[in-house]
């Protein structure tokens, strides 16, 4: 049984840490694409920002389950199969990539636009004040949605059970609720709450250790 | 040297085109501090960010050194700003670094190689006098701290013009005196063309050579400080002087009725410019016409050499004899105002 457990365990740890790895890679692009095409911001484009926020929130508002299957020509041109864990981590990645973009916007944003105005009065070019101005002086509240998105797609893996993703969600609903084997269900839903605690507070950690070093807190 | 010519910026308001600037020509001698001064949202703000075009005028030029900025193009504006430095009132520092880098910013936007770099930032930290604090992160420095940092990274690119927007307005009296003793000396140490923008007039009376009054967008008055301080053409410009030159102790004296305790009496205030400074006025007043004066406030200043003074002064006595006390102090080249009559 502590096998199926670390099994499960492992699955769900695999699906969450590609799929948002992948999703933050793509994410954080689109996410400072929002904020830089904004009005009055360094590369002002209404139409692509108006287009791109209308994207983002379509994708936003799509139920997980109904992303999942909608996708699955998709999944399976991309990863060859339409089931199976690396199945799984093709809707997990796309429903995630939205929720980043999201979250680095509104991390962006906090930044006062002093310190933008600031280096282009020193004459740098947009591309300089995202890698130098924008991405390090955001840096904590990057990292704080990284992590949130990881939290989030450890309860959205669960779902990946409908495609046959497995994961601790999946063992839970066919061992625990289908066969009523309590044991099961708090035995996955206590790993949950571990994973969760422990990812949350090693975010936590380092994004308090980043703003103490530069005096911000 | 910078010239401003016919500059206007106007924007679409919900109720009709507003002009931040209408027709603003001055023209900023090279190596000097220019102020310029206006209430808020007078278009102080806008107007400085034209001279490295981080606001586009609608219409009008700004040309430095013979070149004219508004017609170029955008990567040729970055190349200028390199060459003008800029200080904020919020000092807008870089969080993410520590003193040393922020310095170091402005050069690594133009690709200066790392050793020049670190000779350069190695310069300007005594120059600020912040040496011990070069590993320092920005947000554990104080305000006048922070400007400093703000000025070395400015000046780090050998800039020939800087621009200070509101740089002491959220700082303390002290450390604005520092700061601007700061600016004053690099201003002559580096032959830096220096503008400025506030809404202090004492701002302006410490460091500026030149001023200009900027009210909804308009010049009211620009020339020399000294010329601006001695004799002074409009109204609003001559409060600002008096202001300037009494401080809010008076203003503040006033407000509070102190005043007004003495029933009886004329209450006025007569200010000397220059030479009057020196002029036994009072006492010629006392025995030529027989009234008592009772001298409530007294504020002697300097701009340079010229002296300026404000008294407040409550006449006491008969009645033709006050008017007439009056009348003499008017014939005089000592500028009078009654406050209150008896």
């Amino acid at each position: 049984m502590v096998e199926t457990y670390l099994q499960s365990a492992w699955e769900t740890f695999y699906m969450v840490l590609i799929s948002s790895t992948v999703a933050t890679v793509l994410g954080i692009p689109l996410g400072i694409l929002l904020v830089v095409t904004e009005k009055g911001s360094i590369g002002p484009n209404r139409l692509l920002n108006n287009t791109l926020g209308f994207l983002i929130n379509v994708f936003r508002s799509i139920p997980f389950i109904i992303l999942l299957v909608a996708i699955l020509p998709l999944t399976k041109f991309l990863v060859g199969s339409r089931i199976g864990t690396t199945a799984a981590i093709v809707p997990l990645t796309i429903a995630a990539i939205p929720f980043v973009a999201r979250l680095i916007e509104s991390s962006l944003k906090e930044i006062n636009k002093g310190i933008i105005e600031a280096a282009r009065a020193m004459g740098a070019t947009p591309w300089q004040i995202i890698r130098m101005v924008l991405l390090p002086e955001a840096l904590p509240g990057i990292l704080l949605g990284i992590i949130i998105t990881f939290v989030t797609l450890i309860g959205y893996s669960a779902m990946a059970g409908a495609v046959g993703g497995g994961g601790l969600g999946d063992l839970a609903i066919r061992e625990g609720y289908m066969r009523n084997n309590n044991e099961v269900t708090w035995v996955t839903v206590v790993i949950l709450v571990v994973m969760v605690q422990v990812f949350q507070s090693m975010g936590d950690f380092l994004t308090s250790k980043i703003r103490k070093n530069r005096g911000l807190l | 040297m910078i010239e401003i010519k016919s500059l206007r910026k106007t924007y679409q308001g919900p109720s009709g085109p507003l002009h931040a600037l209408d027709g603003i020509t001055l023209t900023i001698p090279k190596g000097k501090i220019y102020g310029i001064i206006g209430p808020s949202g007078a278009g102080k703000s806008t107007l400085i960010r034209t001279i490295n075009m981080l606001e586009r005028p609608t219409e009008g030029n700004v040309i430095i050194d013979g070149e004219d900025i508004t017609r170029y193009s955008e990567s040729r504006l970055r190349a200028l700003r390199q060459q003008v430095g800029m200080i904020f009132q919020h000092f807008n520092l870089l969080t993410s670094r520590t003193v040393a880098e922020n310095i170091a910013f402005p050069l690594e936007i133009c690709g200066v190689p790392k050793e020049q770099i670190r000779a350069r930032v190695a310069e300007l930290l005594p120059l600020v006098g912040l040496e011990d604090k070069a590993d320092t992160y920005v947000s554990n420095l104080s305000g006048g701290q922070k400007q400093r940092v703000g000025i070395a990274r400015a000046l780090a690119n050998h800039p020939k013009i800087l621009l200070c927007d509101e740089a002491t307005s959220a700082l303390d009296p002290q450390t604005t005196q520092s700061i601007l003793r700061l600016i004053s000396d690099i201003n002559k140490k580096l032959d830096l063309t220096v503008v400025l923008i506030t809404h202090e007039m004492n701002v302006i009376r410490e460091i500026c050579d030149y001023v200009a009054f900027i009210e909804q967008g308009k010049i009211i008055e620009a020339d020399s400080v000294r010329q601006i301080f001695t004799n002074p053409r409009s109204s609003v410009v001559k409060e600002f002087v008096q202001g300037a030159l009494e401080g809010d102790k008076l203003q503040h004296l006033l407000e509070e009725g102190l005043f007004h305790q003495s029933p009886r009496g004329v209450l006025i205030r007569v200010s000397f410019v220059g030479e009057g400074v020196n002029e036994p006025l009072i006492s010629t007043v006392i025995r030529r016409f027989d009234v008592d004066a009772n001298i409530l406030f007294g504020n002697v200043d300097s701009l340079g050499d010229t002296a300026f003074g404000t008294l407040l002064i409550e006449l006491t006595g008969e009645e033709t004899n006050i008017v007439q006390a009056i009348e003499y102090i008017r014939l005089t080249h000592v500028r009078l105002e009654v406050i209150r009559h008896g």
